[in-house]
């Protein structure tokens, strides 16, 4: 299984990825490499939407753990949307849960993100 | 099944290979999910930390299911270090955390029961998960009398 990435929305402010297949050792230099085009150092949001994550493995996570430090030291987040089971109990494993925000639908996250690119543009 | 593993195997390749093998196919989506992840974390420490020394040495895995268990032996010739000793993961502020150092941690917790030996220069982990049928759809409707 490879890994597809979805390029949603981008703006400055929030970057808005959609995971499909596997996040594991093959394939999360892919999520590495994309993470460096899109996002840059106005970049306060990555917004990840999961729910055709088949599975997350440590080396995803170590992509996302060295993004999320990054972000948190300019006051950015990490969002996720679309968790399934076995993805969710991956990341409650590593206890990585209360550094993201996480949303219940793709929906709720795609109002989180025209909140945060209105309040940009103010 | 048995399956032979080697340095230039992706995960994929292996899950495909798998794909066939009796009793994975029946596992809930969940379930599913953590024997790829357990998998792949065995894997990337066979890159990591073995294939550098001795490269060109495979692995083995071999998946049996029985009774609502699906049972992963994993064996691989090599000095001898037992994975099933990962501590778990701390809680802890990102910004304050290493980003590596997860894989055994995450296959542990992932585990119902782990058990390791070392013979004749040979590595075994094997790996035990519960896989409880899931539910059929014909189990959800309620049938009048």
């Amino acid at each position: 299984m490879s890994l597809k990435i979805i390029e949603r929305k981008t703006s400055d402010e929030a970057v808005s990825l959609e995971l499909q297949g596997s996040l594991d050792s093959d394939t999360a230099p892919q999520l590495d490499e994309c993470l460096a085009r899109v996002a840059g150092p106005e970049t306060r949001v990555i917004a990840l939407e999961l729910s055709e994550l088949t599975f997350i493995s440590s080396a995803g996570l170590r992509v996302i753990f060295k993004t999320l430090k990054q972000l948190k030291a300019r006051g950015g987040q990490i969002t996720v949307s679309g968790m399934s089971k076995g993805v969710r109990k991956v990341f409650e494993i590593v206890r990585v849960m209360p550094d993201l925000t996480v949303f219940a639908s793709q929906k709720e996250m795609d109002d989180y993100l025209e909140a945060v690119q209105r309040r940009a543009e103010l | 099944m048995e399956l032979t593993v080697s340095s230039t195997d992706t995960t994929a390749g292996i899950l495909e290979r798998l794909g066939g093998a009796a009793g994975l196919r029946e596992l809930s989506d969940d379930r599913a999910s953590d024997c790829c992840v357990i998998i792949d974390e065995f894997h990337a420490n066979m890159r990591a930390h073995v294939w550098p020394a001795s490269p060109g040495e495979p692995w083995q895995l071999s998946v049996t299911a029985a009774n609502g268990t699906i049972t992963m032996a994993f064996r691989y010739r090599g000095p001898c270090f037992d994975p099933s000793q990962g501590q778990p993961v701390k809680e802890q502020p990102i910004e304050y955390r290493r980003i590596g150092g997860l894989g055994l941690a995450i296959i542990a917790e992932l585990s119902d029961h782990m058990d390791y030996s070392y013979q004749q220069g040979l590595n075994t982990l094997t790996v035990t998960l519960h896989a409880p049928q899931p539910p059929k759809e014909d189990d959800h409707v309620v049938k009048d009398h």
